[in-house]
């Protein structure tokens, strides 16, 4: 026995308790020693949190139009701090307005993805054999489809709007998410535990469900870290087509459109978006690379 | 070899198949039918045009159908532009949108390669990071912000170069180029960095130094070819990439390519033409990430496709 284990146990002998180090918590320490990822965190939170509260502090309506001050130039004096339209709606609200609407579309879409992956993965994983064989061929035919021109057909066929975006989009963004769990799941269902559950008599889909499943959550949670932005990317690439969200709701996207539009004569109504967005989606990827990093044994 | 080729060309066939099914069938439950912006009109002439289109039959036969059509190149009449076909639209954008495209993957390979070679030669000192920051910005700000940002400094502001359109000249293809290849530059030399710092630590490179060849062959000769796989794999999705991108491209350049008649098509619901884009970019991505793998199998020995 060395001599550093002899005294940690003769340290515990004296009665002081070993705190059990959880992944999780060695996770998120080495995450937080990553400055970029906690830059890009806290990037996010204040986007967010404006984004959120902003609408009920601003003294302006992001619809209403005042014809006295049209396409005002970005000044701190008369209060529209970033300007505003050529309608004379102030560009702030109008930019907050529209990230809830993103950040939303984000959350949700990558929640509808990550639902419909985690399930089907597991269940080609843990049946294996032909199911798994079929299952997976047609992960791979997807696979291979321009992703973004589906979404434009599907919604198409759904009709254009908000939650239409968030169907299609997550209807096409859960393959990856499938592919990670069902590789999880191949690992994890010969583990003792899960023997024990089928001799106990447990059901196929009841094990999936309450052992199979909480087991793949730690690389589903990086997974869609990396999904958020790539939802918000496309939410604005579609809107940006005018294809997306429609008027009179509007999105970041919708809100670099109408400033491409207008840059001309209106700098600030494509920049002021385009800003939110690039630091939306820079935190989210650093955020992103923060936790694989932390969380990716692989890569360490 | 051959066999390869030939195998990987017959699994092609279902994917391409999935695609053609799934335009199909999505546009068909799609809302709304092909003549309903006409004027009202009579039944007798509704069940003519349907008739003529073909619209009568029962499903499994219009696709078989359209199925049939679509091996001969032939995608139908487009419902908007009365007088052309689907073909004679995608024929007459592509190889607008195939120049931008190619150029733009000429220009983001070199570079990006070569930018990324440089990073890792240099790993850890402040030219690696700046191309490294250069890098995630170009992969964080979406080319629908750049492309405009590029006509606001270059179109307007400076002068230099026309804002959009397209009349074939050169100064019309240099903002769109250079629009289309930023992202692609970022992402490849980000990824060329990584491939090549592991692979200028490997065992044959510290050999090659060892006996006493140069910086510069040992990295051509040896370090390069080893360092590149990843990014020559990395082709097939930029493809994706950059036909999706010219999407962006060609509206906000106005540029007559496919891009824009797809994204007209998809906003005027001229269902046969959005179908037919589809199909024609998905065979296109077959082709490409089939050309990407045939030449990895070349010059990566260690895989063998038996």
């Amino acid at each position: 026995m060395s001599e550093a284990a002899f005294e940690l146990i003769h340290e515990t002998d004296h009665g002081a308790t070993v705190a059990g180090r959880s992944k999780l918590k060695d996770g998120f320490g080495r995450m937080r020693r990553n400055r970029m990822a906690m830059v890009g965190l806290v990037v996010l939170a204040i986007i967010v949190l404006a984004c959120a509260f902003g609408p009920f502090v601003l003294p302006f309506d992001p619809n209403a139009s005042d014809f006295d001050s049209i396409s005002i130039p970005p000044a701190f004096a008369g209060g529209h701090i970033f300007g505003t339209d050529d309608l004379g709606r102030d560009l702030l609200a109008r930019v907050l307005e529209g990230g809830r609407t993103s950040l939303l579309i984000g959350v949700l879409a990558t929640i509808v993805a990550i639902t419909i992956g985690i399930s089907y993965g597991s269940v080609a994983g843990f049946f294996g054999g032909a199911v798994d064989t079929v299952m997976m061929r047609i992960v791979d035919v997807l696979y291979s489809l321009p992703f973004l021109f589906f979404v434009i057909m599907l919604t198409m066929v759904l009709g254009r709007g908000i939650e239409s975006i968030l169907i299609a989009i997550g209807a096409l963004l859960w393959l990856t998410i499938a592919v990670i769990v069902r590789g999880q799941t191949l690992s994890l269902k010969h583990k003792e535990f899960i023997e024990a559950a089928r001799a106990g008599g447990m059901r196929p889909f009841a094990i999936v469900r309450q052992h199979i499943i909480p087991n793949t959550i730690g690389p589903v949670i990086v997974y869609a870290s990396l999904l958020v932005p790539e939802v918000i990317l496309g939410e604005s690439f579609l809107s940006y087509l005018g294809l997306g969200v429609q008027e009179p709701q509007s999105s970041w996207g919708t809100l670099i459109d109408g400033g491409a539009q207008a840059m001309d004569t209106a700098w600030w109504q494509l920049v002021v978006p385009g800003l939110f967005l690039a630091a939306t989606l820079f935190s989210l990827n650093f955020i992103a690379d923060g936790l694989r990093d932390a969380f990716d044994p692989k890569d360490r | 070899m051959l066999r390869y080729l030939l195998r990987r060309l017959l699994v092609s066939i279902p994917t391409l198949f999935a695609i053609i099914a799934i335009s199909f069938f999505m546009i068909r439950i799609a809302p709304g039918g092909p003549f309903d912006a006409n004027r009202k009109a009579t039944p007798e002439v509704m069940a003519n045009l349907n008739k003529a289109y073909h619209l009568d039959e029962p499903l499994p036969e219009q696709f078989g159908r359209y199925l049939w059509g679509v091996l001969h190149l032939d995608f139908g009449p487009s419902f908007k532009y009365r007088d052309y076909t689907v073909s004679e639209l995608i024929f007459r954008g592509f190889p607008i949108s195939l120049e931008i495209g190619l150029w733009a993957m000429l220009i983001s390979s070199t570079i990006g390669i070569s930018l990324g070679t440089f990073a890792a030669l240099k790993q850890n000192s402040a030219w690696d990071y700046t191309v490294m920051t250069i890098g995630m910005t170009g992969i964080a700000i979406p080319t629908f912000v750049t492309a405009p940002i590029y006509q606001l400094v270059f179109g307007l502001a400076l002068g230099w170069l026309p804002v959009a359109g397209w009349d074939g000249g050169w100064q019309h293809k240099i903002l769109p180029i250079l629009a289309l290849s930023v992202p692609n530059i970022a992402a490849i030399s980000r990824l060329t960095r990584g491939s090549m710092i592991e692979s200028l630590r490997s065992n044959h490179v510290r050999t090659a130094r060892a006996k006493g060849l140069g910086v510069r062959l040992t990295v051509t000769r040896h370090a390069l070819l080893g360092g590149l796989l990843p990014t020559l794999a990395y082709l097939g999705p930029a493809t994706a990439g950059i036909v999706t991108g010219s999407v962006v491209i060609e509206r906000a350049f106005a540029i007559p390519g496919i891009g824009r008649y797809f994204v007209e098509a998809a906003s005027n619901r001229d269902y046969t033409l959005v179908m037919g884009t589809v199909i024609f970019y998905g065979v296109l991505i077959i082709i490409a990430n089939l050309i990407v793998d045939l030449l990895y199998s070349l010059v990566d020995p260690k895989v063998r496709y038996e």
